[in-house]
């Protein structure tokens, strides 16, 4: 490993999100943390005052390109039902690469219940619902996409298909394809709406 | 020439690849962490590379923080501006969005995708690496 990088602050996210994705949000403690690392706890405490800011760090990471991907993909000049596949395609195809990043979604209501996340967490969920619903709101002016489905409740399947995949992703243990398997089945809803 | 491509998607990294291996050894990496230390390693062997293919949105650290490391390195072991490694970032997200100071830009190019071979060879041409 080379001397300084990652950042002893990056280092403790990085090992966080593992921690997460091995243990839950409940098995997150600054022990933990600490032993991965290698490191005292007294050091972790040098960087995050106490385990909540640790975590309110893991939702910054996680949604670190939300806004630059929302921005890129509206700017495209593409159809509405291609810039939901190419808005969902950013996220899956970094959670595939990064499976235990997306046992953060996984962990969504757990979020809520601690003070320093509820916020935060609801302000990232909220967010991405509402690009999706605007696009295809936008998308059902346009003709592209049919009124079968209000955009909210086509929203909620395109999240749920995304959850519910990930869920199961996960529960194989990551054997399939996890943005093949979404971005099929969201066309397909896309195609038939 | 030597070439990392450091790309964490398998279809875009095969693509890469396959393409980049016409015009020099390719090496892979798939995360910012690992993408440092082959960086590094080349370098200590004196082998450095020469062409580094940058994702953003890669797992652990991203790519614009691993190459502010990539850098330094290079300024530690003081190389001139014009002798180091040439970095075309490929980024699902547009250089807008990104939002980089001029000043603070640590790569050549910068290409959006989806990747086109003409984008890549034109910016190949761009940076003096072929004809």
């Amino acid at each position: 490993m080379l001397k300084g990088f990652p950042t002893r602050r990056d280092s403790i996210i990085l090992a966080a999100i593992d921690i997460i994705s091995e243990n839950g949000i409940q098995g997150l403690s600054t022990k933990k943390i600490a032993e991965k690392q290698g490191i005292s706890e007294s050091l972790l405490y040098k960087h995050f005052d106490k385990l909540d800011d640790v975590l309110v760090a893991v939702l910054e990471y996680f949604s670190q390109f939300d806004s630059m991907i929302a921005n890129t993909v509206i700017k495209k000049d593409i159809s509405c039902k291609d810039k939901i596949i190419e808005y969902i395609k950013s996220f899956v195809e970094l959670y595939e690469t990064y499976p235990a990043l997306a046992s953060i979604i996984l962990n969504y209501e757990v979020l809520t219940h601690y003070d320093h996340t509820r916020q935060m967490i609801t302000e990232i969920f909220t967010n991405r619902l509402r690009f999706i619903t605007q696009v295809i709101e936008i998308g059902q002016e346009r003709g592209e996409i049919g009124h079968y489905y209000t955009a909210q409740e086509l929203t909620d399947i395109i999240k749920g298909i995304m959850l519910a995949t990930t869920f199961r992703w996960k529960i194989t243990g990551y054997t399939c394809q996890l943005k093949d398997s979404v971005l099929t089945t969201i066309r397909k809803v896309l195609e038939t709406s | 020439m030597r070439i990392l491509i450091a790309e964490d998607d398998f279809v875009s990294r095969k693509y890469l690849f396959k393409f980049l291996s016409k015009y020099g050894e390719c090496d892979m990496t798939v995360d910012g962490i690992e993408t440092v230390e082959a960086f590094a390693i080349a370098h200590d062997s004196g082998n450095p590379y020469d062409l580094l293919c940058l994702d953003i949105m890669m797992p652990k650290i991203d790519g614009l923080k691993a190459l502010n490391t990539i850098r330094e390195i290079e300024r530690r072991k003081k190389i001139q501006d014009s002798k180091r490694c040439k970095v075309i970032m490929i980024s699902a997200l547009s250089e807008t969005e990104v939002k980089v100071d001029d000043s603070k830009k640590e790569y050549e190019v910068y290409i959006t995708k989806p990747i086109e071979i003409e984008n890549i060879i034109s910016a190949m041409k761009e940076l003096k690496l072929i004809d």
